[in-house]
């Protein structure tokens, strides 16, 4: 007997399953073993309708073992394999070349496409064995680089090709396009906020944690949602990575290298934003994983799940651990959080009353400052501007995010270069400890420092927060040092959101 | 114990008021062990009701006083009465002052002192303009009475407690609670760094609606003038200010915008005839009495010392000091700056102590 290989996922990892089939004499029936969930028990339905499709009856008790046997088995992913497996053990078919099938069947024999397809990509390519996968997973299979896939629309083309009738489609390797993405909402479009944006250009340049204070309609989200406009374009592996998450809970391929953007209501689950389930599922600080996560009503979110991601935005993964095994996501995300000044959203505001009370108030400001604030480099107040100052600011037309993208990523690339030998990729990733040292700060910040720190009582670790943005600023400004100007400004990202 | 300070104490915890009980037993010209000697009899003639008489009773018969005073000495918590010579000269004269003090920290306190109050929910400016006062009257050695509360009232014992001035915070609870919360720190300071806290209310009195207005009149007395900041029509301040009237106080107001209801009940007292607080060094000359160029030199050095401004910098105060709450869109506009400059410019500002933050993405000059 020869048995086929398909896959089962294991967090976002494909794991290698083989399909043996045995077929006996007696009335019909197929029965499925090691450890199949629904959706792979039910196949049998699928797959004795496609193999029908194509003129083979199965007939007789139909034994199909899925090994290893001790591993749960979950998604329609196996219905190729194990019809593969029956025709094959009906004797319907030459022998088997190697290689990795994966696939859901319709009913008529055509594939469809399946969770999971680069993960089984990377398999293949780490046993270098063939892959052959639905068509519509075709894209998202290019990126993975040396990997031999192949395309397969329907059953019947695929067993075309084993019996050498006909060729099927290779994969072609993926190409990432140069040309930028549009920006969507574009920095250009957004009137007024020029403190904010600079903040924005700042966080992106440096990977800084950002926080958005404001009433609202002072348009936080729209500043969020336009950061993802100045992020560098994912690179080739990046993309990968993304996609791989994004595979795994079946979401559709999203070509052009732009940074994913994942806004998160404050209702959501500790489950549907850490990952987890029963099936050990990416959660979505992991598919915001080289992009954004935007937490808008910050204030609102609860205190176990925000102390929950605290160390998994530090460390950039997360462990996803339950009671059927546990799993690592990826998790280098770009934190965004916007918040409103007070309960009711007006406190400071130049024509709305705030009605909270004073206790009201001292409970929001304990919610808003806390352990996750801590590692926010930036905080930013996005005032709502009146109209009177809306016209006045009309002149001053923002740069397009484009001009904006280009100073992040050279400013990037200075700082990949800069702390490569030191294993860094970006001035928000640096210690505490190392801050200083490596910061090549002039002559005068030293005692400018020490003149602030008494006057806006900075602590130790707010200096290094400072430091690590006023770094940021002079790459930006494309300055080797560290000057005066650069540390004062931000000094202004220190806590302009909180003024009381 | 002393005996008179043993009817006090039974007074403060009995439930009545403590001062007119005090007032109708001195007409009776008794010596002060009478009250719990004769008891009943006494305490129904006196105008006691049937509770605050049983509370009476119970009190006494638990050595309740003798705990009391344990308990104070025990937290380092004065017990002042009004025979004592350092009992506060402002605190005599009315039927309805207090007899007895609990005051934790410094006794007495020297200076010309300066009540600052105001509401509790002040906009930004008010909390400011409070800190500045409180500041002023501290840095030129007088003290700043208030009342420990949230908004103006903290902003001013901060303001003092910014150049190691004495500041009094008159408590509408036992001295050794805290109230609001999150006060802890500051109550701390003012108790430690030359200033005192000071109540009526027996120690651990939780706090009730009805002290804070009370504890008015002690704020009023204890002060030679008042500064209302920021107050609307119906609030405590407001009671402040006529509990100062009575007493024979100058009334002080900083003017606000009247639009705002925060603000028309300190603008009411201006239209009835208070002083209008325009220059904080013109009210602070007149109020702690002394030419301020003391004041005004150190100023000047501290300037002279802090970062010399640069041309944007100064282009920047420029423009908020001509009108305030201004966004980095205005300023950028107006200043022909980059936003990266005008960042730079207030943070630099703003420690320098000349620029504040307003509200959400505003800013403003402080107030001189």
């Amino acid at each position: 007997m020869n048995p086929v290989r398909g896959i089962t996922l294991r967090g976002i990892e494909a794991v290698g399953v083989e399909v043996e089939v045995e077929i006996t004499g007696g009335l019909f029936s197929i029965s499925i073993v090691g450890l199949p969930d629904a959706a792979v028990r039910e196949s049998k339905e699928r797959v004795r309708a496609a193999l029908r499709s194509l003129g083979l009856a199965v007939r007789g008790r139909v034994a199909v073992n899925l090994a290893p046997a001790d591993l749960p088995k979950e998604g329609a992913v196996l219905d190729l394999p194990i019809a593969l497996g029956i025709a094959s053990a009906m004797g319907s078919l030459p022998e088997l070349p190697r290689g990795i099938f994966l696939g859901e069947l319709a009913l008529d024999g055509r594939l469809r496409g399946v969770r999971g397809a680069v993960g089984a990509a990377i398999l293949a390519r780490n046993e270098s064995v063939p892959l052959f996968a639905p068509a519509e997973n075709a894209a998202e299979i290019a990126l993975v680089k040396g990997c031999e896939a192949y395309a397969v629309d329907n059953l019947a083309d695929l067993f075309a090709f084993f019996r050498g009738e006909i060729e099927l489609p290779p994969v072609p390797e993926y190409r990432l396009e140069e040309n930028p993405f549009f920006a969507d909402p574009d920095f250009a479009d957004i009137r007024g906020q020029a403190g904010a944006r600079r903040a924005l250009e700042i966080a992106a340049a440096g990977h800084h944690n950002i926080l958005l204070i404001g009433s609202p309609g002072s348009g936080k989200t729209l500043l969020a949602r336009a950061l993802r406009g100045i992020l560098p374009p994912l690179s080739h592996e990046e993309l990968l990575e993304t996609t791989l998450i994004r595979s795994t809970l079946g979401l559709p391929f999203e070509d052009g290298g732009r940074p994913p953007f994942r806004s998160v209501h404050h209702t959501a689950s500790t489950v549907s934003i850490c990952g987890g389930g029963s099936a050990l599922r990416p959660g979505e600080v992991s598919l915001a994983h080289r992009g954004v996560l935007f937490l808008d009503e910050f204030p609102e979110f609860r205190r176990d799940l925000l102390e929950g991601l605290r160390q998994p935005l530090e460390d950039g993964e997360i462990n996803v651990s339950r009671a059927t095994g546990s799993v690592k996501y990826p998790c280098r995300v770009l934190l965004v959080v916007a918040a409103n000044p007070c309960q009711c959203g007006w406190d400071g505001d130049p024509v709305e009353r705030c009605i909270c009370s004073s206790v009201e108030r001292e409970r929001y400001r304990r919610k808003i400052s806390g352990p996750i604030l801590d590692r926010i480099d930036l905080h930013v107040a996005v005032p709502r501007l009146l109209p009177e100052e809306l016209v006045a600011v009309e002149g001053a037309g923002g740069e397009s995010s484009s001009i904006v993208a280009e100073r992040v990523r050279f400013a990037r690339r200075i700082q990949r270069e800069r702390w490569a030998r030191h294993g860094f990729s970006c001035n928000a990733e640096l210690p505490e400890r190392v801050v200083k040292r490596f910061l090549n700060l002039s002559e005068g910040v030293r005692p400018f420092l020490s003149s602030m720190a008494g006057k806006l009582r900075l602590s130790g670790r707010g200096i290094g927060r400072v430091l690590k943005v006023a770094r940021t600023i002079a790459d930006l400004s494309r300055n080797e040092q560290t000057d005066v100007p650069h540390v004062a400004e931000a000094l202004a990202y220190r806590d302009g959101g909180l003024w009381r | 114990m002393n005996p008179l300070l043993r009817v006090l104490l039974l007074l403060a915890a009995s439930g009545a008021s403590p001062s007119r009980i005090w007032s109708a037993f001195e007409l009776e010209e008794l010596p002060p062990e009478a009250f719990y000697l004769e008891g009943e009899p006494l305490w129904s003639r006196l105008g006691c009701s049937q509770e605050v008489q049983r509370n009476l009773r119970r009190l006494s018969e638990e050595s309740w006083p003798e705990e009391e005073a344990e308990r104070a000495g025990r937290n380092g918590v004065r017990l002042l009465v009004f025979s004592d010579r350092e009992w506060p000269s402002g605190l005599s004269g009315q039927s309805d002052a207090p007899r007895l003090l609990y005051i934790k920290g410094k006794w007495p306190i020297a200076g010309s002192s300066v009540a600052v109050v105001g509401t509790r929910r002040c906009s930004p400016y008010g909390l400011r303009t409070a800190h500045e006062i409180g500041r002023a009257v501290g840095v030129s050695g007088g003290v700043v009475v208030s009342g420990g509360a949230a908004g103006v009232d903290r902003a001013a014992h901060e303001g003092c407690l910014s150049v190691k001035g004495p500041s009094i915070a008159v408590l509408g609870t036992g001295v050794d609670v805290v109230y609001p919360r999150g006060h802890e720190a500051l109550f701390e300071r003012l108790g430690e760094e030359g200033g005192a806290l000071v109540s009526e209310y027996p120690l651990g009195s939780p706090p009730r609606q009805w002290r804070f207005p009370e504890r008015n009149r002690i704020i009023a007395s204890l002060s030679e003038r008042l500064v209302v900041v920021e107050a609307p029509l119906k609030s405590g301040a407001m009671i402040t200010a006529r509990c100062a009237l009575e007493a024979g106080r100058e009334i002080w107001a900083v003017p606000g915008r009247i639009n705002e209801e925060g603000c028309a009940g300190s603008n009411r007292l201006l239209y009835d005839g208070a002083f209008p607080l325009v220059s904080i060094p013109d009210f602070v000359s007149l109020a702690v009495g002394r030419q301020l160029s003391l004041f005004d030199e150190e100023a000047r050095l501290e300037e002279l010392h802090s970062v010399a401004f640069t041309e944007k910098e100064q282009r920047i105060l420029v423009l908020l000091k001509k009108s305030g709450e201004r966004t980095v869109d205005n300023l950028a506009v107006e200043g022909k700056m980059a936003p990266a400059d005008v960042f730079s410019c207030l943070a630099a500002l703003m420690a320098a102590g000349h620029v504040f933050v307003a509200g959400p993405g505003r800013w403003s000059a402080v107030p001189k």
